[in-house]
């Protein structure tokens, strides 16, 4: 799952100046941390929610993605 | 008694005014008829026009359903009956999106609809009863335009589907809210006689009173028109000075929050919008840029490019621009730059016939003073650029209509207009233009560019619009909207006394982007040598019955140019772009490689004496210098020509008395972390340190919000220590060389220095060995000399440029960190000290500290720049009485290794001139003649003579004239063909 974030899901995400990185899971629940314009995304839960359907479709497994945002210092007001 | 201010709670009539413009724009559509069923097929582009979809087919997709992925694309269709209300009618299609969509209507280019834009005549593509509409989009969460807060509103990787819609206009209401526009951004702008802003909030009310606003009609915004016709526009009791031409344009990066991939639909999108603004407005005029956009339309949308030479041919889109992309103009060597002259020109004249004589860069981080002499001698007398004049952050740059002379005494004229390159055509920018403009003693236009830019799309129906009212508006600036060839032929001229800029057109900002990214400069480096060694090789060997593989130098050629594009090559772009371009590189220099080839000769590739110690690679040798094996060993090679390797006999020639270190030139004292503590010179008989030298220097680099870009005065404030992991120590010494280690570390970063010392040379060598890990970091490594001089001199890659090192105003002060090329030196009259650098670009000055800036940590636009393994070597050469030119072709040398390569004869009249360097040797573009380009770069004048006549050419290969000597001055580049 690890891989799949961070080497399929993430470099889409990027594509937008985007990053989301794994960071744990319990159970079905994984946590990610969001970089970059992600960090700041009004639409970011929707996206996650679209990364779970692909995380369904391509891994077969139903999860819950949780974004820890990590603002950059010049937009952490 | 205590101050109150008076404050006005009740609502102003200005804001009434708002108010009742908002209620006519939520009029300005009739009934919207909904389109249904639409249908949608979801995917992930993947390359130029080619797509992973999600989905095998289309899925239905309803009104408040979200659409668009990450990095998404989305193709809609939607087949239905035209509502019956609407034959016979002047409908349009509508659609609200974030996205930006290239949209057909029964089979033909209609339009395109983004942020900027919603709507798009639909009527004039239908025949019948039925409607067709298919639309190719493509989402950013970044939007074209940051300053448009609707789409700041809805930016995201994912968008709720709002419906696709026919609907006619209220053109009365519509005309009445581009009057309204006009009015309300002249009262709210404060740019206006205060007088006429309190006169027309009194009339512009008495209009808006003749409407219902419980029942908005045709008829009362008719009355409402015709009473500011009467009462606004025909009084011109208030009137302005000031000439202001109106260009529409469109700024299209062609990488930044995009890759290029996706920037060939942004392009056709931008393309179609406005030529269809031309169909609709027959007076409109548009320029657009970049031989690339134009080829990338060509082969992907051949249809829409056919109608497009129509448009250019009629003389309303007009090709501005005469480069293959809008590069960077710090950091691409001077043949790059010729390239993208010559690359962009010859495209230009094969599919149009035109040879293009601006220069149109209006986004471009500065601009290095060789690029006059390459305009001029590549057909182009004008060059037009915004940043200096909006973004320098310390001065006010003097000039915006003046003559920009080159290194060389070239000289073009030059448009440095002083608005952004991006606006709505609004009037208070027009007047700002006006006001900001310096140089009204010249009696000349001042340019003001409209159109969305950043990601294309242009200008919109409201900027002209607009345009069609100004001549109405006697408060407004005189304005003329004509074509960039109008302003700068009508303007510049010898009828106009202009002032003249002698200089680089150096950017007070975005001082980071010599140095961001590494690897992209590293590679970009290594590639500009290796054409000209591939071109150079391809040449001889076509003398000798083999073929020039002319077609693949120039795709590979316009590749390079393409990651040379000013969002690029500086590194301020997302991680895609970066992935893109490494991968471009690594196909190029395969590519280069496998032509290049390998024979068994060791060759000189440079039109230089090569007597020196070069490192050899070989399998056994006893170093390691950038993950190759290998030994330096004496080197003598004649110009173009192969040579001897020598190995010295064995002696001693090295002491080492724990960090003393003596050699034939030095007696060296060093710290602990590897800095020189002295550097004393035994043959000189001085001492070139006063302060830290050597010394890698670690800095919190917090530039705020444009990261990737900017280097700000203060990251000096904050120096962080680095520990010393690893204590400088003799690794290896042979007849030749001593290798010394030093490996310093911070919390997350280790960097290891091997620098070596030689038995035969000056050269101090500093091989960096780097595992970079930071965040919001620099790393430079800073130079104290024992020299007293005010002056810096850098490479250009075509000539040096002399800077000042004191900060006596602030103009100096604002440049205290510039690009320079392959060195940097400074000198006394019989000595001196040059730093020659293998990939690095940023050099900081702060009185007599020099630093050379190595690495960066940024996290926007790309939370990866930069991190990972780095591998780069300088060479500090101390030196007696050197000339510049003997400084660049050690500088030379040292980016041009020594290469093995079958037996090549090369031709007398590559070797003309010793003093000028073989810039470049390439077959002509249009004809077999070989080309060769030589350039001066010690400052000289000089002749050339020649035993054959030759032919002298400009850099687009045009012949000017035939002759056996040419006379040449400082800093000159000299093309000439040969048979």
């Amino acid at each position: 799952m690890k891989d799949y974030i961070n080497n399929v899901l993430s470099p889409l995400l990027q594509g937008d100046g985007g990053y989301i990185e794994y960071l744990n899971e319990n159970k079905d629940e994984i946590t990610v941390l969001a970089r970059g314009e992600c960090s700041k995304c009004a639409k970011l839960e929707k996206c996650l929610i679209w990364c779970e359907d692909r995380i369904l479709k391509e891994k077969n497994r139903k999860v819950r993605l949780t974004a820890i945002r990590k603002k950059p210092f010049f937009w952490d007001k | 008694m205590a101050h109150i201010k008076v404050v006005r709670r009740s609502m102003r009539p200005e804001e009434y005014i708002e108010l009742r413009y908002g209620w006519l724009k939520n009029s300005i559509y009739s009934k919207m008829y909904e389109l249904s069923p639409v249908y949608i097929k979801e995917a992930h582009q993947i390359s130029e026009n080619e797509y992973e979809f999600y989905d095998s087919d289309y899925r239905l997709l309803s009104v408040g359903d979200t659409f668009y992925s990450p990095d998404g694309s989305a193709f809609l269709k939607c087949k239905c009956e035209i509502p019956e209300e609407l034959i016979g009618k002047d409908y349009c299609f509508y659609f609200k999106t974030a996205s930006e969509m290239i949209v057909k209507i029964n089979g033909k280019y209609a339009g395109g609809v983004d942020p900027n834009r919603e709507r798009i005549p639909a009527s004039e593509f239908v025949t019948g009863n039925k409607i067709f509409i298919e639309t190719e989009g493509f989402n950013r969460s970044k939007p074209d335009d940051e300053r448009n807060p609707e789409t700041l509103a809805r930016r995201g990787c994912r968008q709720e589907f709002t419906g696709l819609f026919l609907t006619t206009v209220n053109k009365n209401i519509q005309s009445l809210c581009y009057d309204l526009e006009i009015f309300t951004d002249i009262i709210s702008s404060g740019q206006f006689n205060e007088e006429y802003t309190s006169i027309l909030i009194s009339r512009l009310d008495k209009a808006l009173n003749l409407i219902d606003y419980d029942n908005i009609t045709e008829v009362d915004a008719k009355k409402a028109i015709d009473y500011i016709e009467e009462h606004i526009y025909a009084d011109k009791t208030y009137r302005s000075s000031g000439k202001v031409a109106l260009v529409g344009h469109s700024h299209l990066d062609i990488a930044y929050y995009w890759r290029r991939i996706h920037a060939v639909q942004k392009n056709m999108r931008t393309v179609l919008i406005q030529m269809r603004l031309m169909d609709k407005y027959p007076d409109f005029r548009y320029a657009h840029t970049q031989g690339y956009t134009y080829e990338t339309l060509e082969k992907y949308y051949p249809e829409v490019f056919e109608e497009l030479k129509q448009k250019i041919k009629e003389g309303r889109f007009e090709i501005v621009g005469a480069m293959y992309v809008e590069p960077d103009c710090n950091v691409p060597s001077a043949e790059s730059l010729i390239r993208q002259c010559l690359y962009g020109q010859h495209y230009f004249r094969d599919k149009f016939g035109i040879t293009v004589d601006s220069c149109f860069l209006p986004d471009v981080f500065g601009n290095s003073w060789i690029l006059p002499q390459i305009l001029k001698k590549s057909g182009v007398n004008y060059f037009i650029s915004n940043k200096m004049s909006t973004w320098n952050d310390t001065n006010r740059f003097p000039h915006n209509n003046f003559i920009w002379r080159g290194a060389d005494g070239s000289e073009v004229y030059a448009s440095v207009p002083p608005t952004h390159f991006i606006t709505w055509n609004e009037p208070s920018q027009i007047v700002e233009n006006w006001e900001a403009f310096q140089d009204k003693h010249t009696d000349t236009e001042t340019l003001s560019m409209f159109g969305y830019g950043d990601g294309g799309s242009g200008a919109t129906e409201e900027m002209i619009e607009l345009m069609h009212r100004f001549d109405k508006l006697s408060v407004m600036p005189e304005t003329r909207h004509i074509t960039v060839k109008e302003f700068l032929h009508d303007n510049f001229n010898e009828a106009h006394h202009f002032d003249v800029w002698d200089g680089e057109l150096y950017l007070e900002m975005h001082r980071g982007t010599f140095t961001t990214k590494s690897d992209i400069k590293k590679y970009n480096r290594r590639l500009e040598n290796k054409f000209r060694l591939c071109e150079m090789l391809s040449v001889l060997r076509a003398k000798e019955g083999k073929i020039y593989p002319e077609e693949k130098i120039r795709e590979l050629y316009k590749k390079l140019l393409i990651n040379q594009f000013h969002d690029i090559l500086p590194g301020s772009h997302i991680t895609p772009v970066f992935r893109d371009c490494i991968k471009d590189y690594k196909e190029i220099e395969a590519e280069l490689d496998s032509i290049i080839s390998v024979g068994d000769t060791y060759f000189n590739p440079l039109n230089i004496e090569r007597q020196g110690v070069e490192f050899i690679e070989d399998k056994n040798g006893s170093f390691v210098r950038e993950g190759k094996k290998g030994d330096y060993r004496k080197t003598d090679f004649a110009p173009l020509s192969s040579g001897k390797i020598n190995k010295d006999s064995d002696a001693v020639w090295l002491s080492v008395n724990e960090n003393t270190i003596e050699t034939p030139f030095y007696r060296i004292s060093f710290a602990e972390d590897g800095s020189i503590v002295s550097l004393f010179d035994i043959i000189l008989d001085r001492e070139f340190t006063d302060g830290d030298f050597n010394k890698l220097k670690f800095y919190d680099d917090r530039p705020g919000v444009y990261d990737a870009w900017d280097i700000l005065p203060d990251y000096k404030n904050k120096e962080i220590p680095l520990a010393v992991t690893e204590r400088l120590h003799l690794v290896f010494s042979d007849s030749e060389t001593a290798e010394f280690s030093v490996t310093q570390s911070t919390e997350k970063s280790t960097w290891q220095r091997k620098i070596r010392l030689f038995r035969n040379s000056r050269k101090i060598e500093v091989e960096n060995i780097v595992d970079w890990h930071e965040i919001h970091k620099l790393m430079k490594v800073a130079f104290n000399c024992n020299i007293l001089t005010r002056e810096l001199t850098c490479d250009t890659s075509a000539g040096y440029i002399k800077r000042e090192m004191h900060r006596n105003t602030s103009w100096q002060q604002a440049r205290f960190e510039c690009c320079h090329h392959k060195w940097f030196d400074v000198s006394e009259a019989d000595a001196g000290i040059a730093v020659i650098n293998d990939c690095k670009y940023g050099v900081g000055v702060s009185d007599k500290e020099i630093t050379l800036s190595l690495l960066r940590a940024t996290e926007r636009p790309d939370p990866l720049s930069d991190l990972g393994a780095h591998n780069f070597t300088y060479v500090i050469l101390p030196h007696g009485e050197f000339s510049y030119g003997e400084i660049n072709n050690e500088a030379l040398i040292f980016n041009n290794p020594l290469i093995l390569t079958d037996n090549l004869s090369v031709p007398e009249e590559w070797c003309a001139d010793k003093k000028l360097i073989l810039q470049s040797v390439k077959k002509a573009e249009k004809s077999d003649m070989t080309v060769l380009r030589f350039v001066e770069t010690n400052g000289s004048r000089g002749k050339i003579s020649f035993k054959n006549k030759v032919k002298l050419l400009n850099m687009l290969e045009d012949v000017i004239e035939e002759t056996d000597t040419i006379i040449y001055k400082p800093f000159e580049i000299i093309t000439i063909g040969t048979d």
